[in-house]
């Protein structure tokens, strides 16, 4: 029989106490953000950081979902604490097309390297700009999570067989 | 025009369209899973609305405790529209209320405050 509390403890291992896999949908999304919410609130763990968690959290489930639109894609996503690093992390993946790896990794590489306040003009500048409504504002999600983390967003592309999978993992 | 009503659910804020008090009024949490879609109505509604010539004020009174990044992008979208029917000659007086304990209520007030300098924005705290 499948063992719950192995997969269980295989998380804990990882400071993970909010995992999810499957598709990922705005009832997921709303369903989840409030528990963790609620979670936070518990461990009185201060309104900024909860707040920092919760817009992060929903900006990668809000990419996961516009990407899974047209891809009818498997979403996983983590939140948990780190004690080595003594942060909490929101961490999201998907399978993603090759094509449009050049274009993530770019914009991913150009956050990584920036200050607060040069994310901030960043943000500001594509709000601005950004005149294609059609698109979710995609990019600025990315930068609003980069905004709101404690440190350099890092990301992942691994070769899964055929496929390009995907990961990005934020620490608060 | 006709008044509008849009009630609030857990992740879309409760939005009156008045154009007898002349008032326009966002309150709540903003992370639709589509906000163009969501918002196409109330962006209709204040296009038309701002096109009709009167001197006297419009109040858009914003209590929005938190919205994503599309979000973000629309109320932009907004305050562009405010800003161009200022030109035209249209009175239009904006609070943008925030919670004492939201900092990123204020902050996020303060950096459309900056955006838009030409308009009339107060920034109103909420105990």
């Amino acid at each position: 029989m499948i063992n719950l509390l192995d997969a269980h403890n295989i998380l804990e291992q990882d400071g993970i106490f909010f995992s999810f896999s499957g598709r990922v949908t705005q009832t997921v999304l709303v369903g989840l953000g409030s528990a963790i919410e609620s979670k936070l609130q518990d461990l009185h763990v201060p309104r900024r950081t909860i707040t920092d968690i919760f817009s992060i959290f929903t900006e990668q489930m809000q990419n996961m979902i516009n990407y899974a639109k047209d891809h009818d894609n498997l979403g996983l996503f983590i939140m948990g604490y780190s004690k080595k690093r003594e942060r909490y992390f929101v961490g999201s993946g998907n399978y993603i097309d090759e094509e449009d790896i050049p274009n993530i990794t770019q914009k991913l590489g150009k956050l990584q390297v920036m200050s607060k306040s040069e994310l901030k003009d960043f943000y500001l500048q594509t709000r601005r700009d950004d005149r294609d409504v059609e698109n979710e504002g995609a990019g600025l999600g990315l930068i609003e999570i980069a905004r709101r983390a404690s440190e350099p967003i890092e990301y992942e592309i691994a070769e899964k067989g055929e496929h390009m999978f995907f990961q990005i993992i934020a620490y608060i | 025009m006709e008044k509008i009503h849009i009630s609030e659910t857990k992740y879309t804020p409760e939005i009156i369209l008045d154009p007898f008090d002349r008032n326009i009024k966002i309150r709540g949490s903003s992370y639709p899973e589509n906000t163009f879609e969501f918002y196409h109505e109330t962006m209709d509604w204040i296009e038309e609305f701002l096109k009709e010539e009167s001197e006297k004020p419009i109040i858009v009174e914003l209590e929005i405790a938190y919205f994503n990044s599309s979000s973000s992008k629309l109320l932009f979208d907004f305050f562009t529209l405010f800003e161009d029917a200022q030109d035209e000659g249209r009175d239009i007086q904006i609070y943008w209320k925030y919670n004492i304990e939201n900092d990123y209520g204020k902050e996020s007030g303060e950096e459309f405050q900056e955006e838009f300098d030409t308009l009339n924005f107060n920034l109103v705290v909420v105990n």
